[in-house]
């Protein structure tokens, strides 16, 4: 309002009959609006409301459905809500779907503006759904409605632009059996929170899970093999896409290994998702920030926790250890001029079982292979371009890929099958001869 | 392609036909994640849950009454995972808060709490609308709504099942499936209508 600057007054303004601003011009006497308001002030219990009021009060609620539900989030949406609803009701010529009450809100299912379907939309929906969803069956006196529904349907279940391709979906779908072959392999059973609906007789279930237990020891170790060769080629596929993401990369950097941390110093190279400053994932992550790579192909099936899409938009590494499947070689220092050579380097590996453990402060076993593949053996990539499987982390020099020089020389053979002290994040390769990947 | 029923492959999965539980796996990909990607609105998630599901059906197979239908019951394990995952990582602002209230804002003074549908236009996929664009308001129209709305919606939309059949899968009243899927169409189509005025209109100028 701009009254001090017009010298002759306006009249004052009529009392706005919108306030809540629904559009609409509510109809209530001033004793029934404050009897409402007092209501909901109560929070919609009568018994609260002043006596005065609690007359009017009970009959607006009763009128409105109100008595059986707790109060609507947000005093200022249930009064606009109420008062759009006391407007309809009030305006001739406009037909509701079922009663005039508004929905219940139990739950705080319905927003303070929620959308009511005309009469013929809701007779549609209904006839349209008795037809088991099949337009040609309702009458023909709802068709058009009802192709109306079906359009709205079809908006909201039509495959989007990032439908997944074929290697997605493949790549999910191996994800999802190896979370439910680990499953099996623990002896994992249900949570207590899913408890079995009591209308099954627990001596039903229970031979159910003897019949299913007995099937699964005898079948599940040819299927297993069957699984892992296929989890193998299909890691194999992924390696061969970073060995081209590798290639690109380093030709457009000036024949430098991906690297966008400064050297480590004190501070460990596993800080994954803490610090991408002083995480080493975060440099082969950059292949994916930079769309050399895609996620997916830096996530191996035999990894469930791999993560096959962005967390974020601005994510520089992956959030957590469980979800990296393929350890790089640990950049302590810048490297130029590696890849493309005829180099027997390890430059990416599976996922390192010794920083797993070391991680946990727990003892390593220089002799491990990788988790990815239950133990196997690993997927290498060395600095040639070639991908190949490992049946031990020992490469044919005799280098570990696990492990920097320093450490390889002064283990003995009997301490790498017992175990040694866990590293601490902090080792760096030997030279550019030194094979070793983390985390 | 094995020709069986969903729920035949689970009988011979109890049976001992471990490999058919890939089939029921690659059967449901691109259904199931899609309803899920809609529900979380989050491919991530999206993923996380459907392997969750699975996992979880796997466990609970026991239970599984074959005389019942299993796609039904999958999607309610998975809408359930996704309600799960999206509350441990910090539930996302559902009701954007730019949303506009009523229409209020719009101008078009009709009170705004009655959808008459075929007022709603729903362009066919293909005309003036980039893919990218018609999913992101989709996803925009389907964010707006309350959780429970969002979930029934979309488990009647991709499951067609009968309102008794969706009463005995949430073990809800039938006029509570009813009601709320008729409130769940009605918001559903206004959030349309508003996403699509609001491409239209970017730049309006109060």
């Amino acid at each position: 309002m701009d009254e001090h600057q017009n010298p002759p007054p306006p009249p004052p303004p009529p009392p706005d009959p919108d306030p809540d601003h629904t559009g609409i011009t509510p109809r209530l006497s001033t004793e029934d609006a404050r009897a409402l308001e007092a209501f909901f002030d109560a929070d919609c219990q009568l018994d609260r409301v002043p006596d005065a009021l609690r007359p009017r009060a009970e009959r607006a609620a009763a009128l409105f459905g109100l008595l059986e539900s707790s109060p609507i989030e947000g005093r200022q949406g249930r009064i606009s809500h109420v008062l759009s609803r006391i407007g309809r009701a009030g305006r001739p010529g406009v037909e509701t779907a079922g009663s005039a009450v508004p929905p219940r809100s139990r739950e705080g299912l319905y927003e303070g503006d929620a959308a009511v379907l005309l009469n013929n939309d809701a007779e549609a929906l209904d006839a349209w759904v008795l037809a088991g969803f099949d337009v040609e069956r309702v009458p023909a006196s709802l068709r058009d409605r009802a192709r109306a529904h079906e359009a709205l349907a079809a908006l909201a279940t039509a495959p989007g632009p990032h439908a997944p391709s074929q290697f997605e979906r493949a790549h999910l779908v191996e994800r999802t059996m190896t979370r439910i072959a680990e499953a099996v392999e623990t002896g994992q059973t249900l949570e207590p929170e899913l408890s079995i609906p009591t209308r099954n007789r627990m001596a039903d279930i229970l031979s159910v899970a003897a019949v299913l237990l007995i099937a699964v020891s005898v079948l599940w170790p040819v299927m297993s093999r069957v699984r892992d060769s296929s989890r193998q080629a299909e890691c194999a596929a992924n390696m061969r896409g970073v060995a081209h993401a590798l290639g690109a990369y380093t030709q457009d950097n000036d024949d430098m290994l991906p690297m966008v941390t400064a050297g480590f110093g004190s501070s460990p190279w596993w800080n994954v998702g803490r610090d991408p400053t002083s995480s080493n994932s975060a440099n082969l992550y950059t292949l994916a920030r930079e769309q050399y790579a895609r996620l997916a192909e830096m996530a191996c099936p035999g990894n469930p926790r791999a993560i096959t899409a962005p967390r974020s938009l601005d994510a520089r590494d992956w959030s957590t250890l469980d979800e990296i499947s393929y350890s790089y070689r640990v950049m302590a220092r810048p490297e130029r001029s590696i890849w493309g050579t005829p180099s027997q380097l390890v430059v990416v590996a599976d996922r390192s079982p010794v920083v797993l453990r070391a991680v946990r402060g727990q003892v390593i076993y220089p002799m491990e292979s990788s988790p990815n593949h239950r133990g196997q053996g690993q997927h290498a990539l060395t600095a040639d371009g070639a991908a190949q499987w490992m049946d031990t982390p020992v490469l044919p020099s005799g280098d570990n890929i696990w492990l920097p020089k320093p450490i390889e020389m002064i283990i003995d053979f009997a301490a790498r099958r017992r175990g040694i002290d866990p590293i601490h994040g902090t080792e760096a390769p030997a030279d550019r001869q030194d094979s070793f990947v983390g985390p | 392609m094995d020709q069986r029923t969903d729920e035949k492959l689970v009988e011979a999965y109890r049976q001992g036909e471990t490999e058919v539980f890939r089939l029921l796996v690659e059967r449901y990909h691109d259904d199931l994640l899609r309803f899920l990607t809609r529900l979380a609105g989050d491919r991530q998630i999206a993923e996380d849950a459907f392997q969750d599901a699975f996992l979880q059906v796997h466990l609970s197979l026991g239970s599984f009454d074959t005389s019942r239908r299993f796609r039904p019951w999958l999607f309610t394990i998975a809408a359930n995972k996704a309600r799960d995952l999206l509350r441990k990582r910090g539930r996302r602002q559902t009701l954007e808060l730019s949303a506009p209230i009523g229409s209020a804002g719009g101008g078009s003074g009709d009170g705004g709490s009655f959808i008459d549908l075929l007022e709603v236009e729903v362009p066919p996929p293909d005309t003036g609308l980039l893919a990218e664009e018609r999913d992101e308001m989709v996803q925009r129209a389907l964010d707006r709504l309350s959780d429970p709305l969002r979930e029934i919606l979309l488990l009647a939309y991709f499951q067609r099942l009968s309102y008794a059949q969706v009463a005995d899968e949430l073990g809800i009243p039938l006029g509570t499936v009813k009601s709320r899927l008729h409130g769940a169409v009605a918001s559903f189509a206004k959030n349309w209508r508003e996403v699509s005025t609001e491409r239209e209109r970017p730049a309006n100028q109060e």
